[in-house]
């Protein structure tokens, strides 16, 4: 029994790990300038956030055929697997995961087991990781898919975005709700848990945004894992960030530092921060 | 209230050799007295302010106050006392409009409650009384502050006391509370520095006066009560943007009634009881009527079953009265921004705006009640109190956004039965910069103590014309200057607004700062307004400068830097 992981590019997993256990990462579109792009394969992030303030009309993203599914499930199928665990960005945030289960609807090669991680970037990409630690270790699918759903809870993404403007124009959250005008310069902290967008603050200067986001962060108790996120940052403002965030890190290990891929960067805009990370488990 | 039981009260409080006791139907003259001389003085009051710029108007807001609490009372025929100052005390409380206009309430309150039980009060009742009145004004403010209408209050009160030890005459006790009144008024500018800097008494106190000096001139004689309503062109210019009530009789009848052994005194009697403002006078043969109903053909049909009726007038007074002062409803304000409605159990704001621009950033930012008012059109507690009862949650902050209006607030919030904190923001930048730190899973009082620490974020600065010449905090001001306030303190005058500006954004620390909110005002044209805010980004290249229709009155400016 040989089971593979396929994800998508929305995992924001640098390519060596991904390389290193194997995973399949099934890219998305992002629409530019009249032409579409596969994400993270055909547009580099440095480019695309260097110049996303100016596209005009803004860029939108689309979900990978589910054809692009069942061509990877197939692959997998020849390269010797049994089973996929086909995990994915949260389909509360996106089509992806309905364009998987089609995709697997459509083949027979093997059988797949269609997850909704409930959660976006690195968020996913934990995941992503910890199942394939875990099929390393010979565990069953039902064995992952529990300690996923099970972890799944303690899994948190902690976003402080510059500006609204491009969460809004995605119109994928609810602003009424928020309480988020349109009229004043505000910078939100957004967290995402278990499929669930909330606004956790809302801040109008950059320095006491940081200092809530930390504070944010640290609330959430001890981590296990984590790993940093932001959009187009400089090297600069990267080192500044881990220093900011070391007091975090679990077991003084550095995290992986990784840019949002532009899937996402879409929706959240340039000189945004972040932190993925697994809350240790207390009980 | 006719002329017959008008001239009879006044004589009969003259006449005597010595007043010892004051009933129901007495204190409510003596509150129409101390009304009266109210509404003749409070522009005096007005003209008070501290700062050159129409500051809360305490004339109005006291004379408001006072007009909601007399309201309440003016067609009652109630003698016990103590009950006819309940209804004077929650009238006032009602009708209670910035901070002196709340002190004032406070005051009725605690003279309510030294009466309560009393058919009449006699000196001894009153003085107790008065220290009663004194002592729930100064537990209606947070920090009392000498050399204020507290302060007045107060001496009086000990005056009172003083004084029932020397005479139980009622007469003699108000001539030495009104005359130690007057001094302890005179002495405020010794009490508190920035009344002397300016050169004004204190006007809370001088309006307090005003109302004693009434009562006591109405006692000696001195001071006729008119029993018409007051004329509808005595509102005074600030009730302009204040919603008003609905009259409750809005037609204006008057008719010429000719017949045969009309009997005058039973005519009145009935058309009496159909209005107010009832004027019937006349002989057997012709009696003019006047009177305020609610259905004209009431008097109208009477009449003509008695006699002949001629010369008949009816006027509507709402639609005259809207003329004058805009109809009884608030200005719309444009909801183009999302808008929540907390659901029961969900933390719910309400904010005072200063103008339709500020209405709409409040209520872009989760506010779902607005109360309109700022500077110079203090909301009263009754308004801020319908809007915390209109929501349907009963979990309620309330942001007043204004020095002068936050004890109104907290007013409100006492009458009400929800749950509800005031957030004491001074400022619009404040209220803004509190509502951002709402964090709606936290407990009131939770989300009430960090909103309050938020109002510290940010500095605030405002930027008006001069009304009147002042030198204040070491500022000479010219009537017609601009001027500049930085977090409440007058910092800057100057004939361009540059160099004003340029000496408030030093005062708001803009070396320090990132973020510059500027709300500009409804008399400042937008180009003008884009010139000056590229004048400071170019002065501040490293801040981020936003501009915002405000659309307040007073302030052409205001700032919030973070």
């Amino acid at each position: 029994m040989t089971i593979r992981i396929v994800t998508d590019s929305t995992c924001d997993i640098p390519k060596e790990t991904a390389d290193e256990y194997g995973i399949v990462v099934v890219p998305a579109y992002v629409n530019l300038a009249g032409r579409s792009y596969l994400d993270g394969v055909e547009l580099t992030r440095q480019e695309f956030y260097k110049q996303l303030p100016g596209f005009d009309p803004p860029p939108s993203t689309a979900a990978p055929a589910p054809g692009a599914f069942t061509e990877a499930y197939d692959q997998l199928a020849e390269l010797g697997a049994t089973e996929v665990l086909s995990i994915h960005v949260s389909s509360t945030l996106s089509g992806i995961l309905n364009a998987a289960r089609l995709g697997a609807e459509a083949t027979d090669s093997l059988k797949v087991t269609v997850f909704d991680s409930r959660q976006l970037t690195m968020g996913l990409g934990l995941q992503v990781i910890s199942a394939a630690t875990w099929i390393a270790a010979g565990c069953s699918m039902a064995e992952i898919v529990a300690m996923l759903n099970e972890q799944i809870e303690r899994t948190f993404v902690i976003g402080l975005l510059d500006t609204l403007e491009y969460l809004r124009r995605s119109g994928r959250v609810n602003w009424a709700q928020f309480g988020i005008g349109t009229l004043l310069k505000i910078k939100p902290i957004l967290q995402v848990h278990s499929g669930d967008v909330e606004l956790l603050e809302r801040v109008r200067t950059s320095r006491r945004a940081l200092s809530r986001f930390l504070n944010v962060v640290a609330g959430l108790g001890a981590l296990e894992r984590m790993a940093l996120l932001h959009t187009n940052a400089t090297d600069e403002e990267l080192h500044f960030f881990r220093q900011e965030t070391q007091f975090l890190v679990p077991g003084g290990e550095t995290p992986l530092a990784v840019e949002l891929t532009p899937a996402l960067g879409v929706h959240l805009g340039p000189k945004g921060l972040g932190i993925a990370c697994i809350v240790k488990d207390d009980k | 209230m006719t002329d017959a039981s008008e001239e009879h009260l006044t004589s009969s409080l003259v006449a005597e050799e010595k007043w010892r006791t004051c009933n129901g139907r007495q204190l409510r003259k003596l509150t129409q007295a101390g009304l009266s001389a109210l509404d003749q003085n409070h522009r005096k009051v007005n003209d008070l302010n501290v700062f050159p710029v129409p500051d809360g108007d305490t004339g109005t807001n006291m004379l408001l106050t006072m007009r909601s609490a007399y309201g309440r009372i003016q067609d009652s025929e109630e003698t016990h006392v103590g009950r006819l100052a309940q209804e004077l005390s929650h009238g006032a409380l009602m009708g209670a409009r910035g901070n002196s206009g709340v002190i004032l309430s406070q005051i009725w309150r605690g003279l309510a409650k030294g009466l309560q039980d009393k058919d009449t009060f006699d000196a001894t009742d009153l003085a107790i009384a008065l220290t009663e009145a004194s002592d729930t004004a100064y537990k209606g403010v947070m920090r009392p502050v000498e050399g204020t209408i507290l302060t007045v209050i107060r001496e009086g009160a000990e005056e009172a006391n003083d004084a029932v030890k020397k005479s139980g005459d009622l007469r003699f006790l108000l001539e030495r509370v009104c005359e130690r009144c007057q001094q302890s008024l005179a002495r405020t500018p010794d009490l508190l520095p920035i009344l002397k800097q300016a050169g004004v008494v204190d006007a809370g106190g001088q309006g307090l006066v005003y109302i004693l000096d009434g009562m006591l001139r109405y006692v000696q004689g001195e001071l006729y009560l008119e029993t018409e309503q007051p004329q509808v062109a005595e509102i005074p210019a600030q009730a302009k943007a204040a919603p008003a009530e609905g009259l409750e009789n809005p037609y204006d009848v008057q008719f010429l009634l000719v017949g045969e052994n009309l009997d005058v005194h039973s005519v009145r009697q009935s058309i009496d009881a159909m209005g107010d403002s009832t004027v019937v006078v006349g002989d057997q043969s012709t009696v003019k009527v006047h009177i305020h109903v609610k259905d004209p053909g009431v008097p109208l049909s009477f009449g003509a079953s008695l006699g002949r009726i001629t010369d008949v007038v009816v006027e509507n007074m709402q639609i005259q009265m809207e003329d004058i002062i805009g109809p009884s409803e608030l200005p719309a304000v444009e909801q183009a921004e999302p808008q929540i409605e907390p659901e029961p159990g969900q933390i719910g704001v309400v904010a005072v705006a200063a103008g339709e621009g500020l209405a709409e950033i409040f209520l872009s930012l989760g506010v779902s009640g607005i109360v309109n008012g700022g500077q110079s059109n203090n909301p009263s507690t009754q308004e801020i109190y319908q809007v915390i009862e209109q929501m349907k949650t009963d979990r309620i902050i309330v942001l007043p956004n204004n020095k002068n209006i936050i004890l109104a607030a907290e007013a409100a919030g006492e009458l009400s039965e929800k749950e509800v904190q005031v957030v004491p923001s001074r400022t619009t930048p404040q209220g803004i910069s509190a509502l951002l730190a709402l964090d709606s899973g936290a407990t009131l009082e939770e989300a009430q103590q960090s909103m309050t620490e938020a109002c510290n974020y940010v500095a605030s600065g405002e930027i008006a014309i001069a009304t009147r010449s002042v030198e204040l905090d070491g500022v000479a001001v010219d009537e017609g200057q601009i001027i500049g306030v930085a977090d409440g303190q007058l910092c800057a005058a100057g004939n361009t607004i540059d160099e004003v500006l340029a000496k408030i954004l030093e005062e708001m620390e803009m070396e320090e700062r990132e973020l510059l909110s500027i709300y500009y005002g409804q008399d400042v044209a937008e180009e003008d307004a884009i010139e000056v805010a590229s004048n400071i980004q170019s002065l501040f290249p490293d801040v981020e400068v936003e501009l915002l229709f405000g659309g307040q009155g007073i302030y052409q400016y205001i700032l919030g830097a973070e």
